[in-house]
């Protein structure tokens, strides 16, 4: 049996399809300024990269786009469908740190990976994929590279502004003032995971601890969060796309529920 | 197959399968006295003004039976605040005060009526509310009336009495507090009688305190009807309905109208009447209400969820008295007034919390974090804590401002509402992904 999850984010729109070996196609692409396009394309190319030809799959759409989504589906919010995915993943889960384009979470799981609780960052997207983003432009770098250019850095510079426009103009004054990049990279990354740390406290860390979203490519976030954590973090394989695996997982049991 | 008309997945598709959908009640038939009532106690406001009565600007949380005892008009800027969110002009308001450098931070009810009385501008008669005569502070809700309440007397060069009411971390409050309390009673009512030269009757005074006892027990009986199910009310009824129990406690007009919705929510309860008939969660709500986008309440109530207790307008189930207590009015004010909601110990607020969740059999607690109610959002955490591992219900937490609409993400904080209740669905039916677990086992640890 096939099921589909896609799950459009504000950056990103991820689809999946799951069959009963696991995922059998994956797609990211952009979403764009029209998320419901998107959102169709997605669904359509990840079908295609199936090989399958059926609207009639069992979907399930999440994300900020979930409700526009322009085919038939059923709605599940991205936390529930990160802690599924995370959950399909590595049954132990305790705890999941996802990290998208503009929302940043902590997600307690429980027994078969329900949801006990949660707690996102509040108005504000600095934190962020976006906010890395926007870092990278700003000292020129590739945004794949920032993992592997922070690596060595043995003190970070330390970025005291979360604000992502007022730390923009920061990381700014800090390169005019000739701080190497990658001691910035790294003081970025230590920022982004004290932040994400605070949700974590508010929910209770518990181990075993999952690291997704599109952040968790990101190998100096991930290091700052295990250092912070105290234990092993765990990266599904491609840690982008859990949300729409975790919502094809859930279109799958109630598929199965319903028989 | 799309339920996108609907929302939220599960809860719908289960609610699909239950007897058919039933009429959500439609607004309470004492609404039309309310607004009646509260547009008669302005007007009394606006000519109390015009012929010369005295009139005084008070907090919330002060004591007002006295006043009315002695025929001195209360006004309230915060309820004023509340009316400047409902009617969605805060932010016109508050822009004012912003203008003149209060910072944004500020609580907003008090940039609102700041910038009212600052530009004389407001939406009940096309200016703002009338001089105060004198005005009465009492610490007992915040810190902020302070200096907000000394902003008002400057503005306006008219007295200003600060009544004091120490911190209460545990109950019952100390007999040494207690006797300070008394002792700023007794000045507070030497100060009203010096500046409106009006004497205080203390048999009128009982008067008014059995009036206020008899809205109390009638807030109570309202509240109570609320744990039948369905609900017969929900938070957006209560919260409009608050009002006459604020500012016109203690009138036999207040008594009369909670007699009448008491009527109605007994009815409604006794055929199973509510705004939610399909009942699915029974939520609480702590602190204020939003009272700029009510259409939040109303997201809940389509996905089956009903707000059954709230502790803001539980708070106001306090204020009643025994007729022990006339024999020494001054001191059973004193108690009443030192033991509200804002003034006592985050382990008190906790104990009556987990008791209107037991009592209403709540499936969850929501908590509005305020941005401009510090005092009120600053045991919050604390508060969840206790609720998830004393009570092991799920909590939610919803950042917004009472009346500010330019402090709230709709679209974040509806992704939170919908994963909040996704939670309490996967409560009820209590199952699990536990089919496909683990089939995806892989990936790298760092």
């Amino acid at each position: 049996m096939l099921t589909v999850g896609v799950d459009i984010g504000s950056i990103t729109t991820k689809a999946a399809v799951l069959g009963d070996d696991g995922v059998v196609a994956s797609v990211i692409i952009p979403s764009g300024s029209r998320p419901a396009e998107a959102a169709r394309e997605a669904h359509d190319e990840v079908l295609r990269r199936a090989q399958v030809n059926d609207e009639a799959l069992p979907t399930i759409a999440t994300g900020y786009g979930r409700v526009t989504a322009p085919f038939p589906h059923t709605t599940v919010t991205e936390i529930t469908c990160h802690a599924a995915g995370a959950h399909w993943s590595f049954p132990q889960v305790g705890l999941v740190v996802d990290i998208g384009g503009q929302d940043s979470k902590a997600i307690r799981v429980g027994p078969g990976g329900t949801v006990l609780d949660f707690a996102m960052n509040d108005k504000c997207a600095a934190g962020t994929g976006r906010f890395l983003e926007v870092m990278a432009r700003a000292l020129g770098v590739e945004l794949g590279q920032m993992g592997a250019l922070a690596a060595g850095v043995a003190e970070p510079t330390r970025i005291s502004n979360l604000c992502t426009v007022f730390a923009e103009s920061e990381v700014i004054s800090y390169l005019a003032r000739g701080t190497s990049k990658e001691e910035i990279i790294a003081g970025l990354h230590r920022s982004i995971a004290n932040r994400v740390f605070g949700l974590v406290s508010r929910v209770g860390p518990r181990p075993e601890y999952v690291f997704t979203g599109g952040v968790a490519r990101n190998s100096g976030v991930a290091a700052e969060l295990k250092r912070l954590l105290g234990g092993p973090v765990r990266i599904p394989p491609d840690p982008q796309i859990v949300g729409a695996v975790g919502a094809a997982v859930i279109a799958r049991r109630r598929t199965f529920d319903a028989k | 197959m799309s339920d996108k008309t609907t929302g939220t997945s599960g809860a719908t598709e289960l609610r699909a399968a239950e007897p058919g959908p039933v009429k959500p009640a439609g607004r309470l038939k004492a609404d039309a006295d309310l607004k009646q009532l509260m547009g008669k106690y302005y007007n009394g406001v606006f000519w109390a003004h015009r012929l010369h009565r005295p009139i005084a600007w008070i907090t919330s949380g002060a004591p007002v039976e006295p006043l009315y005892a002695m025929g001195i008009t209360p006004v309230y800027p915060e309820n004023y605040g509340a009316i400047l969110g409902s009617r969605k002009c805060a932010v016109e308001y508050c822009e004012i005060a912003e203008g003149a450098g209060y910072s944004r931070d500020l609580c907003s009810y008090a940039r609102g009526s700041i910038g009212s009385m600052m530009a004389d501008r407001g939406p009940l008669n096309g200016r703002g509310l009338p001089a105060p005569d004198v005005l009465i502070c009492a610490k007992n809700i915040c810190n902020v009336v302070v200096k907000w309440w000394e902003v008002m007397a400057r503005h306006y060069n008219k007295p200003l009495f600060i009544l004091d009411t120490p911190y209460v971390p545990e109950e019952p409050v100390k007999p040494h507090q207690l006797e300070f309390v008394r002792g700023q009673l007794e000045e507070m009512i030497a100060f009203l009688e010096k500046h409106t030269k009006r004497r205080l009757s203390r048999s009128r005074l009982v008067r008014v305190l059995e009036n206020s006892t008899k809205t109390v027990a009638l807030w109570e009986e309202v509240q109570r009807y609320r744990q039948a199910s369905p609900s017969p009310s929900s938070a957006l009824d209560m919260f409009t309905n608050m009002a006459p129990i604020v500012a016109i406690r203690g009138t036999d007009a207040c008594v009369k109208y909670y007699r009448k919705l008491a009527d109605e929510l007994k009815e409604r309860a006794a055929h199973g009447v509510g705004p939610v008939p399909n009942e699915r969660y029974r939520l609480v709500w702590d602190n204020i209400a939003i009272w700029h986008n009510f259409r939040l309440m109303k997201y809940f109530h389509e996905r089956g969820a009903v707000f059954v207790g709230e502790t803001y307008t539980n708070a106001w189930g306090e204020y009643s008295f025994s007729p022990e207590d006339y024999k020494d009015p001054i001191m059973a004010m004193a108690r009443q007034y030192s033991g509200v909601l804002l003034n006592v110990g985050p382990e008190v607020r906790l104990g009556r919390l987990l008791k209107m969740a037991r009592d209403y059999r709540a499936d969850g607690v929501v908590f509005h974090s305020n941005r401009s109610c510090k005092t009120y959002s600053l045991s919050q955490y604390f508060l969840a804590r206790g609720v998830q591992e004393q009570l092991g219900l799920p909590t939610l937490f919803i950042e917004a401002d009472m009346t500010d609409p330019r402090a709230y993400a709709d679209a974040a904080t509806k992704t939170r509402v919908d994963a909040f209740l996704e939670i309490l669905e996967g409560r009820k039916e209590a199952g699990g992904v536990g089919a496909t677990a683990g089939a995806g086992a892989g990936g790298r640890t760092c």
